[in-house]
C-alpha cells in the first residue's frame, strides 16, 4: 500500500511511476481547490499552528463533510478535548456530531493523557493506544480518521525516542489500513511542530497562522509540503465563518476569478449611458462616491430594483440605517424594494459598525452572501467603518471582502460617505483603485437652489463619458439630463433652464433675422433675373442685326466676287 | 489472599493492590511480569493483590482504565492511584513509585 517515495511527483508522468494518489475532499471548499482535490488518499496531512488557528474546526470539517456528504464513516481521536466539548464546538458551526455519532457515522474519543501520576521503569510501548484506535476505526468502518493534539501525546511520555517511534508506526498502521490521516499539533518555537519532527512523519504538512494586525485578526494557512499533490505554495487567507471555515483559494500568483465580459444595467438608462451605454460588468465592483443627500443610496437601490426584475438575488448591508427608512425613501422615488423581498429576491442586513471588530464585520458579510447565495451586493455606505478602524485596515478589510465577492462572481457596489468641505471619511483615493468603476455624485449650490451633477470618474474596460451630467429625482426614479455645454461652461438647474430659453430666443431671433434677409435676396434675385432676361433681350436683338449686316455683307461680296471672277474669265479666255 | 483491613495509622496492614495490563504473550510481556514479581517477592513486606489483565483478551480495560502504553502496572490500593509503565527493568523507579522501601 505505502507508495514509493519517488521524487517525481507529477500528474503528468506517464512512466512506471507510482499513479499520482486519489484526492479525499476536505470538506472545505477553497481548500479542496489549493490542494487539486483535497488531501491525498491512505496518507497523513499534518496541520500545526498555534492555539486557536482553527485545526482542531478543520479537522472536523474534514470528518464531518466526508459523513454526510460522501457516505465516508470518519474517527475522531482527541488529546486534548472531551467528547462533549467537541460536540459542543461542532454545534456552533451547525454541525450535528452527536447525530453522526448516534448513527454509527462517526466514532469520537477523548484520550485522557493523565489519569494518574505516571512514571516509567524501562522500555514500553504504545500498543494500547493503537489497538484502542483500530477498534474504533472497525466499529464504524472508518475511512477517514483525525488525530487532534499529537503534541500533548508527545508531551506525556518521558522517551521521546519511544514516542517517535510509535508515532511512526501508527501512521504506517493507519496508512496500511488505507485510511486517510488528518494530525493535528502545536506549533513551537521556530519551528513549524512542537519538538521538531512531526513534520518529518507526515506526507503532508499545513501551517496555519492568525496574525493579529492593527485591529485585524488575519488567518492564513500555508501548504508547506504536500507529497504527490502539486499545490499552490502560498499564504492563503481564510476565516472562521458562522458554518465553519471559509478559505480563500486565492494568491498573489494567479486570481482565478472567472472573467466575464456581459453587462449589466446599473439601473438607471442615463447612467448606463455613460457607462460605454451597457452598464457594468457583471462580477465587477462600483463605487459611488458623494455628499449626503447626493443620491447614492438611491442609485443603489435603483441597481437592486433592476437586477431583483432580473430574478437576481440582492443582499444590502446597511450601517446604521433603519431597513423601514430605506423602504420609505425608496418608495419616494418609485423603488419598491418590499415586493422583491417578498419573494425572496432581496434582503436588508443591518449592521452595527461600532459593535464589532473588523474581522467580525467581514465574516458577518461573508456568511449572509453564501447563505443567502446573493448575486448582487450592495454595502451603504462603507465610510461608516472609518471610525473602527484606520485607512489602512479598512482597505485591507475591503481587498479582502472585494477578493471573496469576485470569486464568488457577485457584483458589488459601495457607497462612500464624503463633505461638502472636500474632506472625507474614508479617502476615496485609498479604496477606489480597488473599485473597477468609480462614480462621483456632487450637489452644487447656485443662487438658491441645489441641484445635482454625476459624473463617472473611472470605468475600467469599457469607453465611457467623463462628462458632468445634471440628475434630477423624481417620483419614477432618476432621471439624467444631456450634458449641457454654455459657451460660459456647464450649467445646470434653473440656471440651464434659462440658459435654454435665453439660447432659444436668441436662435430663434437669429433665425427669423436671416430668414429676413434670405427672403431679401430671393427678391434680389428675381429681380436680377428680370434685369439679365432684359438685357439678354436686348443682346439677342444686337446680336440678330448684326447677323443680318453679315449677311448682308457676305451677299454684296460673293455678288462682287462673282463679277470679278466672270470678268477675269473672261479677259483670258479671250486672248 | 486473605484481606486484611485497611490502617493508616501503622501502615503495615494494608494491602497492595496492583494490577499489570500486558500487551498478550509476548517477550515484553513476560519479561516485564517477571520482572515486577521479582520486585514484588524480594521487596513487599506487605500482602500483594496482583491482578494481570491481558488487554487483548479484555479490550475494554484499556477504556476504562484510560491506558496508552503497556506494559502499565496501576496500583489501585493504596491510594492515591498510580501507575508504572515500561517493563519494571529499572527496580529503584518501581520501589519508589509503588512507596516500597528496599529491603536489600
Amino acid at each position: 500500500m505505502a507508495s514509493k517515495r519517488s521524487k517525481s511527483e507529477g500528474k503528468g508522468d506517464k512512466t512506471a511511476q507510482p499513479k499520482p494518489p486519489v484526492l479525499a475532499s476536505t470538506g472545505n471548499e477553497g481548500l479542496d481547490i489549493i490542494l487539486g482535490g483535497g488531501y491525498p488518499r491512505g496518507r497523513v496531512m499534518l496541520a500545526t499552528g498555534g492555539p486557536g488557528c482553527g485545526k482542531t474546526v478543520f479537522g472536523m470539517q474534514f470528518l464531518l463533510k466526508g459523513a454526510t456528504d460522501l457516505g465516508e464513516n470518519g474517527v475522531l481521536v482527541s488529546f486534548e478535548e472531551t467528547v462533549d466539548d467537541l460536540v459542543a464546538n461542532a454545534a456552533g458551526f451547525g454541525w450535528n456530531l452527536q447525530a453522526l455519532i448516534d448513527e454509527g457515522r462517526i466514532a469520537v474519543s477523548y484520550m485522557d493523557l493523565n489519569p494518574a501520576e505516571t512514571l516509567s521503569s524501562g522500555s514500553y510501548d504504545l500498543t494500547a493506544l493503537l489497538l484502542r484506535i483500530e477498534r474504533l476505526i472497525n466499529r464504524v468502518k472508518a475511512q477517514r480518521i483525525v488525530i487532534d493534539g499529537i503534541s500533548n501525546l508527545l508531551a506525556a511520555f518521558d522517551n521521546e525516542d519511544i514516542v517517535r517511534n510509535e508515532l511512526l508506526r501508527l501512521f504506517r498502521t493507519l496508512k496500511d489500513m488505507g485510511l486517510t490521516v488528518f494530525a493535528t499539533g502545536e506549533r513551537g518555537n521556530g519551528q513549524l511542530s512542537r519538538l521538531g519532527f512531526e513534520e518529518y512523519l507526515t506526507d503532508g504538512l499545513m501551517v496555519l497562522d492568525n496574525r493579529v494586525d492593527g485591529k485585524l485578526s488575519k488567518r492564513s494557512l500555508r501548504i508547506v509540503k504536500c507529497r504527490g499533490v502539486a499545490h499552490g505554495c502560498n499564504d492563503y487567507a481564510f476565516l472562521i465563518g458562522r458554518s465553519g471555515p471559509i478559505v480563500y483559494p486565492i494568491d498573489a500568483i494567479s486570481l482565478n476569478y472567472k472573467v466575464t465580459r456581459s453587462r449589466i444595467s446599473i439601473g438607471i438608462p442615463g447612467v448606463d449611458e455613460m457607462l460605454g451605454g451597457k452598464g457594468i460588468y457583471r462580477g465587477s465592483t462600483v463605487l459611488v462616491g458623494g455628499t449626503a443627500g447626493t443620491g447614492k443610496s438611491t442609485i443603489s437601490a435603483a441597481f437592486v430594483n433592476a437586477a431583483c426584475a432580473r430574478g437576481e438575488k440582492c443582499l444590502y448591508f446597511t450601517f446604521e440605517e433603519a431597513p423601514g427608512q430605506l423602504y420609505r425613501n425608496m418608495k419616494s422615488v418609485g423603488i419598491d424594494l418590499k415586493q422583491w423581498e417578498r419573494q425572496g429576491l432581496f434582503q436588508f442586513v443591518p449592521l452595527r459598525a461600532l459593535q464589532n471588530e473588523l474581522e467580525g464585520h467581514l465574516t458577518a458579510m461573508q456568511d449572509a452572501v453564501d447563505i443567502f447565495g446573493a448575486e448582487i451586493v450592495v454595502i451603504d455606505p462603507i465610510s461608516s467603518l472609518a471610525p473602527v478602524a484606520d485607512e489602512y485596515e479598512i482597505r485591507g478589510l475591503l481587498a479582502r471582502l472585494i477578493d471573496f465577492l469576485r470569486s464568488r462572481g457577485v457584483t458589488t457596489l459601495m457607497t462612500n460617505l464624503g463633505f461638502h468641505n472636500g474632506s472625507q471619511m474614508l479617502g476615496s483615493l485609498t479604496i477606489s483603485s480597488l473599485a473597477d468603476t468609480w462614480i462621483a455624485l456632487t450637489s452644487v449650490e447656485q443662487n438658491i437652489e441645489r441641484n445635482y451633477v454625476i459624473q463617472v470618474i473611472k470605468s475600467r474596460g469599457m469607453p465611457h463619458s467623463n462628462e458632468l451630467r445634471e440628475f434630477k429625482f423624481t417620483a419614477q426614479g432618476i432621471d439624467v439630463l444631456d450634458a449641457y455645454l454654455h459657451p460660459d461652461g456647464v450649467v445646470i438647474g434653473s440656471a440651464r433652464i434659462a440658459a435654454e430659453t435665453r439660447f432659444e430666443t436668441r436662435r430663434i431671433e437669429e433665425e427669423s433675422q436671416i430668414g429676413r434677409r434670405f427672403r431679401e435676396l430671393e427678391r434680389r434675385r428675381r429681380a436680377l433675373d428680370a434685369e439679365i432676361q432684359a438685357l439678354n433681350d436686348k443682346f439677342e436683338a444686337e446680336k440678330a442685326s448684326v447677323d443680318v449686316e453679315w449677311e448682308a455683307h457676305q451677299l454684296k461680296y460673293d455678288v462682287q466676287t462673282a463679277a470679278i471672277e466672270k470678268m477675269q474669265r473672261a479677259r483670258r479666255g479671250k486672248l | 489472599m486473605a484481606k486484611k483491613p485497611r490502617n493508616a495509622s501503622t501502615g503495615n496492614d494494608i494491602t497492595y493492590r496492583l494490577a499489570l495490563y500486558l500487551p498478550g504473550q509476548s517477550m515484553n510481556s513476560l519479561t516485564a511480569e517477571r520482572n515486577l514479581r521479582e520486585i514484588l517477592e524480594r521487596h513487599a513486606s506487605l500482602p500483594v493483590e496482583l491482578e494481570i489483565v491481558d488487554i487483548q483478551q479484555t479490550p475494554d480495560a484499556m477504556e476504562e482504565k484510560d491506558l496508552l502504553a503497556v506494559p502499565t502496572l496501576i496500583r489501585e490500593s493504596p491510594a492515591p492511584e498510580l501507575r508504572i509503565v515500561g517493563d519494571f527493568s529499572d527496580e529503584a523507579k518501581v520501589l519508589s513509585g509503588l512507596g516500597l522501601k528496599s529491603t536489600g
